[in-house]
C-alpha cells in the first residue's frame, strides 16, 4: 500500500494510524478522507499484549518528517489484541461475572463491572486496542450498555476473518491483507442489505413490547425485568433485584403526563442532580425520596411546616460596588455612617418585601452576605447559598420559574421568580445535611430523587454509574430505531461487484482517478466511508444528521467533531451528487424487548443461517455464516462451570425448536424473567460491525513524536 | 509541554485473593484488629520513625485512620470499617474482624467464591430477619423507665476501650456522666421543642477522670479581667446580646469596591464611633453579657466593662449554635444599625467552673436546659483523646437508640446465639424429621442460589465459624470460651484453669451477664462444633444483662462486613494505576 504524506489525504486509499510514543500524550490518529481524529486510551498490561504481534517495519514505508516509524498491522495483530481484551473481559461477563477493583496512588478506589470503565482503567498502550476501546466507549455513551458483549463480538468476528482468510490463502495464495479488506467492505453493505431486513422482518416479530397502554401493572413488571437484566451485568448478583425494583419504581413514581421519552431525557440529562450518594450504609438501604434534594446545607434554617414559596436568585441581594466602575467618595464620618445605614435598610426592605410575597425560602447560586442572612433569620426565612448551577437550573425547570438575576428589576419580582413548594426541610443523608424540597403537582408530574447507598465509596460509585446507564439504556429502548433505505441500488451494486470478485480497484488503482470517472459512486463512497467513522456510531446515527426530525437519535455526547464533520460531508456529497435520501422508516419500534440469556443472538444466528441458504450471492452467504457464528460467542460465555458447553448446546437446541412461529419468544433459560432491549442489541451489533470494518482497513501504524494530536482533538470538540 | 512524561502502565493482578501475599497481609490485619477487640483488648502504639506524636489506641476508627495499608484490598476493608463507624460510632472492630474471618473461611473452603458470597448474603439476610423478629432471643427492648439500660449501653462502649485507662469505678463515673449529658439534652415533655439539644464535650487535661462532670449550660473561656465574684454578683436572668460579625473596628463591607476618603473623614474613627454608639445602646437596653463570635475592639470592651457588662469574645463557630439554642438570642450581623430588641437572649446566671488549673465561665440556662457541657478530665493527652472518642461514640449510640429502642446482648452472646440459630436452620435441610416449613426454607436456598447442597452446607458452616471466631477473639491469652447448649450464650473462663475441674465450677456467668452458672447447664468449648439445636430465648427476665450492644450499629456492622467480604470475594482483578 502507498502511504501518503498527511497533506495528500484526498488521494489516500489506505487508513494509517499515527501513533505518538515519545511525547507522553500517546495519542493515535487515523487518517483517511478529510481530517478525522480520535483519541485512544492507553496501554495493555505488560505481558498481555505489546507490539509483538506487529510485523517488522519495512524500510520502504518509512516516511520523512515526524513519522519516525511505521509498522504493518496484520490480521494477526488485530486478533491478538482483540483476544487479549476478550480474556480480560470474560471473567466479568454475565450474571456470574466478578468485579474489578481499580486503585490509584491518590487512594481513590473504583469498583466496577462496567467493561468500558474497566478497559479504560488499564491505560491500554497498543494503538489497535485503543482504537477498539474508543469505538466501544462511543457505543456505551449512546446506549449505556453492552461494553463486554462488544469485546466478545469483536474478538469472535476477527477470529472469523482469520479463519476465512486462512482458507482463502490456501486457495488463492498469500493475499491475506487483500481478503481482509474485501471482507471489511462487504461488512458494511451487509448491514444495510441483510441485517436491517432480517431485524425488521424476522427478529422484531419475536420481541415483546415494554409498555402497554391498557395494562400498567404489566408495563411496570416489564420495566422491572428490563432493569434486572441490565443490573445483572453491572452489579453483584444479590443486589440486582432490589436495585432494579428501585429503578423501575423511580421511573413510575413520576406519574406524569409527560411523554415517557421526554421524562427519560430529563432523568438522563440531570441524573447528577437526581441522586444522592451515601457511603457507609449497605446497598440495601437505597431508597426513593419524593421531591428534590439540593446538595447543600441551609445557611439559615427556620422550620416551617406546610406549603411555602421559594425564590431563586443568582445575584447577591446586598448591593455592592464591586465590579462596577463607581467609586464611593466619603468626605465626612457622617456620610460613612449613613452609607452603612442605607445598605442595612435597603437589605431589610428587600427581605420585608419578599416576606410580603410569602417567600420563606431563598435559594441562591452565590454567597449572600451576613447581613442578608441576619435579616432573613429575623423574618423566619430559610436561606440556602451556593447551590450548584446545574441543580438550580433543574429546580427552575421543575418548578417552572426563572431565577432573579438582576436587582435592577427588583420591583418586578412576581410569580415568575416565586415557586410554590409543598415542603422544605433538612434531610440527613450519610454524614451530610441537605435541603429537601417538594414540588406541588400542578405541573403534571411529581419529581422524585434517588438515595443510593454503599458501604465503601467505590461501591457507591458503581451503584450510581449503573443507575445512570440504566436510564440511558431505557431511554434508548423507548426511542425507535429508524431505518434509512437510501443508496439501495448502489449498495446492491457494490455488493454484487464484490461478489463477482471485481477486486481490481482494491489492488492499487488510484482512487482519485476512479472517483473522477464515476462521480455518482463518489457520493456513495463518501457515505460508506463515513459509516466507518471513528465514533463507532451506527450508520443511521450519522444519516440522521441530514434530517431534523430524527436528530434525537444522537445523544449530545456523541455529537463529536467527527459526527458533525461527517454530517456536513454527507450533506455536501448528497447535494452534489443529487441523490435523494429516502424517507426514514421505523426499523425497531420503541420499547421492543427480548428475554435475556442470548435470545437475540440465537434468533439472529438462526435467521442468518437461513438467509445464507436462501441467498444466491456467495459473498453474502459467507458473511452471513461468519457473522452468525460470531454471534454465538456471547451466549456461550454466559454458561460456566464444568458442563458449560453441554448446557449451552442444550439451551440452543431447545431454543431453535421453539423458534418456528413468529410469536414472541419465551425465556431462554427457565426461571429467568429478565429482559433486554432489542434496540440496544441491534446498535451493539452495528457498532461492532463498523469497528471491525474499520480495524480491517487499517494497514499500518505510524509512530510520531508530534504533540499536535490531542490539541486538535480537543479544539474540534463542540 | 516538555515536562510531559510518559504514563506508566497500570498493574493488573488477577484473582487477588488467591495470592499468598494478600492472604498474609489479611491475616496480619485480622490479628491486629482482633487483638484490639473487647475490654481485654491490647493497645496499639503507632508512631513514625522520624519522631512526632505517639498514638496509643485500640479504637478502630483511630487505628485504621492512623495506619497506612499497603494493599488495595486492605484499603477497601478499612474504608468500609471507617465509613461504618462514622455513621454509627460503635462496632467498628466487630465489622473488621468479622470481614477478615469471613474471607479466611471462604479462602479455606474448596467452594467457588461466588457461591460462598451468595450463601453469606443469604445467611446475613436470615440473621437480619431473625433480629427483627419480636421473639428474637438476643434482643432486649430498652426500657426508658430507668436509666439502667442506658447506663449498660454506655458502659459497654466505655469499658471496651482499654486505652482510656480507667479503673472500674472511674469508668462507671464517666458512663454516668455521659448518660446525664444525654438526658439533659432530651427536651422536657411540656415544651414545644422537639429537637434533641446539644451536649458539648469540653476536654480538660490534668485532673483525674473522677472530676469529670456534666453541667447544664455552656462553658466558655474566662474573659480577661473578670473576677469570679463579679461574675456571680451579676445575679440571675441576664440579658444577652450575641454578635456574629467582628466588632474589631474594620469596615463591614470592605473590599466591596473602591472607597475614596476626602477631607476630614477618618474611617477608623468613624467605625469606632459607631461601635461606641452600639455600646451605648446595649447599656441602655440593659444587656449584661455581650458575646461575640469574633474579636471585640479593646476600646469598646473597656467602655462596656466600665458599665458593668461582661464581654466574651472569640467564641468560635462551634459554640455559636449551642449558644443560640440555650439563650434564644439571634446572632446580629451588623453593628451599623441599632440592635432590635427581639435579638436579645437570656442567660440564667453566670458562674465560674474550676477544673484543675483551668477557670471557665459557666453560663447557666434560664429554664429549659437544652444545652449541656460534658467536662471530661484525664491525666494525659493520649488517654483523654481516646476517652473523648469513646464518649462521642457512646452519645451517638444513645441517640440512635431513640430511633430503634432495642439493644443486643453483648459480651459475644449475640454472635454465638446467631451462629447457633444459623446452624439450626442449616441442619434442618438434611434432617427430615424437622418441621416441613424449615426444611423447605433450606432446600429453597439451594435451588434459589443454584448451588449444590454440599456447597451450601460448607459455606454456611464457614459463616457460623466466623461468627464464633469473632466471639472468641473477645478473649486473649488463649483463654477458653464455652457455649451452653440451651440458650447459646458465650461463657468466659478464667485464665490457666487447673486440670480436672468441671466447667460448672469454673464459669460464673455468661458474657452478657444475664445467666449465671447452674448445674443443669451443658457446655461445649466454643468453635469445636456441636449438635445443632434451636437456641431458646431467655425465659426469666429477672436477671438483667450487664453488657448490651447498640442494635442498629451491630445490625449495620453485620451487613457491612458481609457486603464488604462478598465484594472482595467477587474481585477478579485489581488494577493499580501507578502514575
Amino acid at each position: 500500500m502507498r502511504i501518503m504524506h498527511p497533506d495528500s489525504t484526498k488521494t489516500m486509499r489506505t487508513f494509517c494510524m499515527f501513533y505518538g510514543t515519545r511525547n507522553g500524550t500517546g495519542n493515535a490518529q487515523l487518517l483517511g478522507y478529510g481530517r478525522k481524529h480520535f483519541r485512544f486510551c492507553r496501554r495493555l498490561p505488560p505481558g498481555i499484549t505489546g507490539f509483538g504481534g506487529c510485523e517488522a517495519p519495512s524500510p520502504h514505508t518509512r516516511a520523512a518528517g515526524d513519522m519516525s516509524e511505521t509498522r504493518q498491522v496484520g490480521l494477526g495483530t488485530l486478533l491478538q489484541v482483540a483476544e487479549a481484551l476478550e480474556v480480560i473481559v470474560c471473567r466479568c461477563v454475565g450474571p456470574r461475572g466478578g468485579q474489578v477493583m481499580f486503585t490509584k496512588d491518590t487512594g481513590e478506589v473504583l469498583i466496577t463491572r462496567h467493561g468500558s470503565r474497566m478497559l479504560t482503567a488499564l491505560l491500554l498502550d497498543h494503538p489497535i486496542a485503543r482504537a477498539s476501546l474508543d469505538c466501544l466507549s462511543a457505543h456505551c455513551n449512546t446506549t449505556g450498555d453492552g461494553a463486554k458483549s462488544f469485546v466478545l463480538l469483536l474478538a469472535a468476528l476477527l477470529r472469523g476473518v482469520g479463519v476465512t482468510c486462512q482458507r482463502q490463502e490456501a486457495e488463492a495464495g498469500p493475499r491475506r491483507q487483500l481478503a481482509a479488506r474485501r471482507m471489511s467492505r462487504c461488512l458494511l453493505s451487509f448491514q444495510e442489505e441483510v441485517l436491517d431486513c432480517l431485524m425488521r422482518d424476522r427478529v422484531a416479530p419475536h420481541a415483546t413490547s415494554l409498555l402497554s397502554h391498557d395494562n400498567p401493572a404489566q408495563s411496570r413488571a416489564r420495566v422491572g425485568q428490563l432493569m434486572e437484566g441490565f443490573f445483572h451485568g453491572r452489579v453483584t448478583g444479590a443486589q440486582c433485584k432490589y436495585l432494579a425494583q428501585i429503578a423501575s419504581d423511580f421511573f413510575f413514581r413520576w406519574s406524569c403526563q409527560l411523554d415517557k421519552c421526554e421524562l427519560l431525557r430529563l432523568i438522563c440529562d440531570h441524573f447528577l442532580a437526581f441522586h444522592t450518594a451515601v457511603t457507609g450504609l449497605p446497598v440495601g438501604r437505597s431508597h426513593i425520596l419524593e421531591g428534590l434534594v439540593l446538595h447543600k446545607d441551609f445557611a439559615v434554617y427556620c422550620p416551617k411546616d406546610g406549603p411555602l414559596n421559594a425564590l431563586v436568585v443568582s445575584v447577591p441581594l446586598q448591593p455592592s460596588l464591586e465590579g462596577t466602575d463607581e467609586t464611593l467618595i466619603v468626605t465626612s464620618n457622617l456620610q460613612l455612617h449613613s452609607f452603612g445605614g442605607w445598605i442595612g435598610s435597603y437589605v431589610e426592605q428587600i427581605i420585608t418585601s419578599l416576606n410580603d410575597l410569602q417567600v420563606k425560602l431563598i435559594l441562591s447560586t452565590v454567597k449572600q452576605s451576613d447581613l442578608v442572612l441576619y435579616q432573613a433569620r429575623r423574618k423566619d426565612m430559610s436561606v440556602v447559598e451556593c447551590v450548584g448551577q446545574a441543580e438550580l437550573s433543574l429546580f427552575c425547570l421543575l418548578a417552572g420559574v426563572s431565577p432573579l438575576s438582576d436587582l435592577g428589576t427588583w420591583k418586578g419580582v412576581d410569580g415568575r421568580h416565586v415557586a410554590a413548594m409543598t415542603f422544605c426541610r433538612p434531610v440527613v443523608l450519610g454524614s451530610h445535611r441537605y435541603v429537601h424540597v417538594g414540588f406541588s403537582e400542578q405541573r403534571g408530574f411529581s419529581p422524585h430523587c434517588l438515595v443510593l447507598c454503599g458501604p465503601v465509596p467505590g461501591l457507591t460509585d458503581q451503584c450510581v454509574s449503573a443507575f445512570g446507564d440504566a436510564f440511558k439504556m431505557l431511554r434508548r429502548t423507548s426511542e425507535p430505531v429508524r431505518w434509512r433505505r437510501c443508496h439501495n441500488a448502489e449498495a446492491t451494486g457494490e455488493m454484487q461487484a464484490v461478489c463477482s470478485g471485481d477486486i481490481t480497484d482494491l489492488q492499487g488503482e488510484p482512487d482519485s482517478q476512479r472517483n473522477d470517472n464515476r462521480p455518482d459512486v463518489d457520493v456513495k463512497h463518501r457515505v460508506s466511508e463515513s459509516e466507518k467513522a471513528p465514533t463507532g456510531l451506527p450508520s443511521q446515527g450519522h444519516s440522521c444528521k441530514t434530517k431534523t426530525e430524527s436528530m434525537d437519535l444522537v445523544s449530545p455526547q456523541n455529537c463529536s467533531s467527527e459526527g458533525h464533520a461527517f454530517g456536513r460531508n454527507i450533506e455536501k456529497g448528497i447535494t452534489a451528487g443529487d441523490v435523494t435520501v429516502a424517507h426514514s422508516e421505523i426499523l425497531i419500534k420503541p420499547g421492543t424487548v427480548l428475554p435475556v440469556g442470548g435470545a437475540f443472538e440465537l434468533l439472529l444466528h438462526h435467521y442468518l443461517l437461513r438467509h445464507s441458504l436462501e441467498s444466491s450471492c456467495p459473498q453474502t452467504k459467507a458473511t452471513c455464516k461468519w457473522v452468525a457464528e460470531a454471534l454465538l460467542n456471547v451466549p456461550r460465555r454466559l454458561y460456566f462451570g464444568r458442563h458449560a458447553h453441554r448446557q449451552f448446546l442444550q439451551v440452543h437446541a431447545r431454543f431453535v425448536r421453539g423458534v418456528r412461529t413468529r410469536e414472541p419468544v419465551g425465556p431462554v433459560i427457565d426461571g429467568q424473567e429478565a429482559l433486554e432491549s432489542l434496540a440496544c442489541k441491534y446498535e451493539l451489533l452495528a457498532s461492532v460491525l463498523q469497528c471491525v470494518a474499520r480495524l480491517l482497513s487499517v494497514d499500518a501504524v505510524i509512530c510520531t513524536t508530534t504533540l499536535g494530536l490531542t490539541a486538535k482533538d480537543e479544539e474540534d470538540d463542540p | 509541554m516538555s515536562r510531559l512524561s510518559k504514563k506508566q502502565p497500570s498493574l493488573c493482578t488477577a484473582a487477588p485473593l488467591t495470592d499468598s501475599e494478600v492472604s498474609r497481609k489479611l491475616a496480619l490485619l485480622h490479628r491486629i484488629l482482633s487483638s484490639c477487640f473487647g475490654p481485654c483488648g491490647r493497645l496499639k502504639q503507632i508512631h513514625n520513625a522520624v519522631g512526632g506524636r505517639v498514638l496509643t489506641t485500640s479504637t478502630s476508627s483511630v487505628l485504621l485512620k492512623a495506619v497506612q495499608l499497603s494493599h488495595p484490598v486492605l484499603k477497601l476493608l478499612a474504608a468500609a470499617v471507617l465509613n461504618h463507624t462514622s455513621r454509627f460510632g460503635d462496632c467498628g472492630l466487630f465489622t473488621g474482624v468479622l470481614c477478615c474471618t469471613l474471607l479466611e473461611e471462604a479462602h479455606r473452603l474448596t467452594v467457588e467464591p461466588a457461591v460462598v458470597a451468595d450463601v453469606y448474603r443469604r445467611l446475613v439476610g436470615q440473621c437480619g430477619t431473625y433480629l427483627a423478629q419480636e421473639d428474637c432471643g438476643c434482643k432486649v427492648a430498652v426500657e426508658f423507665d430507668s436509666s439502667r439500660d442506658l447506663l449498660t449501653l454506655v458502659r459497654a462502649v466505655v469499658r471496651s476501650k482499654p486505652a482510656c485507662m480507667l479503673t472500674q469505678a472511674e469508668a462507671e463515673h464517666v458512663a454516668l456522666q455521659v448518660v446525664r449529658a444525654f438526658l439533659l439534652a432530651v427536651p422536657p415533655s411540656d415544651t414545644s421543642r422537639i429537637r434533641l439539644g446539644t451536649a458539648v464535650i469540653c476536654p480538660v487535661e490534668g485532673p483525674p477522670p473522677r472530676t469529670s462532670t456534666t453541667l447544664a449550660g455552656l462553658l466558655i473561656d474566662m474573659p480577661e479581667q473578670l473576677r469570679a465574684e463579679d461574675a456571680e454578683a451579676l445575679g440571675a436572668d441576664l440579658r444577652v446580646a450575641l454578635f456574629s460579625t467582628s466588632l474589631a473596628g474594620d469596615l463591614p463591607n470592605e473590599g466591596d469596591g473602591p472607597l475614596e476618603v476626602l477631607g476630614e473623614a477618618v474611617v477608623e474613627e468613624a467605625v469606632l464611633e459607631q461601635l461606641l454608639k452600639l455600646g451605648e445602646q446595649l447599656v441602655v437596653d440593659g444587656v449584661r453579657l455581650l458575646a461575640c463570635q469574633k474579636v471585640v475592639h479593646p476600646v469598646l470592651q473597656h467602655f462596656l466593662r466600665g458599665h458593668g457588662l461582661v464581654v466574651a469574645e472569640r467564641l468560635g463557630l462551634a459554640l455559636m449554635e449551642p449558644f443560640v439554642q440555650m439563650t434564644g438570642a439571634q446572632p446580629v450581623a451588623t453593628f451599623q444599625a441599632p440592635v432590635p430588641a427581639s435579638c436579645y437572649g437570656r442567660v440564667g446566671g453566670l458562674g465560674v467552673h474550676c477544673c484543675g488549673s483551668r477557670e471557665m465561665l459557666h453560663l447557666r440556662p434560664t429554664v429549659d436546659p437544652a444545652v449541656c457541657t460534658l467536662v471530661l478530665c484525664h491525666r494525659n493527652e493520649t488517654s483523654l483523646d481516646e476517652l473523648k472518642v469513646a464518649c462521642q461514640n457512646a452519645e451517638q449510640v444513645l441517640r440512635q437508640m431513640l430511633k430503634e429502642p432495642f439493644a443486643l446482648l453483648g459480651g459475644g452472646c449475640t454472635e454465638t446465639h446467631l451462629s447457633a440459630y444459623i446452624r439450626h436452620k442449616r441442619m434442618s435441610y438434611i434432617i427430615p424429621s424437622l418441621p416441613t416449613q424449615s426444611k423447605s426454607d433450606a432446600s429453597q436456598a439451594t435451588s434459589e442460589l443454584g448451588c449444590s447442597s454440599s456447597d451450601y452446607l460448607l459455606a454456611a458452616e464457614g459463616f457460623c465459624r466466623s461468627l464464633e471466631a469473632v466471639a472468641r477473639s473477645l478473649e486473649t491469652d488463649a483463654r477458653l470460651s464455652l457455649m451452653d447448649l440451651c440458650h447459646a450464650h458465650r461463657w468466659p473462663t478464667p485464665a490457666g484453669p487447673p486440670a480436672g475441674i468441671p466447667w460448672a465450677e469454673l464459669v460464673r456467668s455468661c458474657g452478657c451477664g444475664s445467666m449465671s452458672s447452674r448445674p443443669d447447664v451443658e457446655w461445649v468449648p466454643l468453635g469445636t462444633g456441636h449438635e445443632p439445636f434451636s437456641p431458646a430465648p431467655l425465659a426469666d427476665t429477672a436477671s438483667q444483662p450487664h453488657v448490651l450492644d447498640s442494635f442498629p450499629a451491630k445490625l449495620n456492622a453485620l451487613q457491612v462486613a458481609v457486603e464488604t467480604a462478598n465484594l472482595i470475594l467477587d474481585l477478579k482483578y485489581v488494577i493499580e494505576d501507578k502514575n
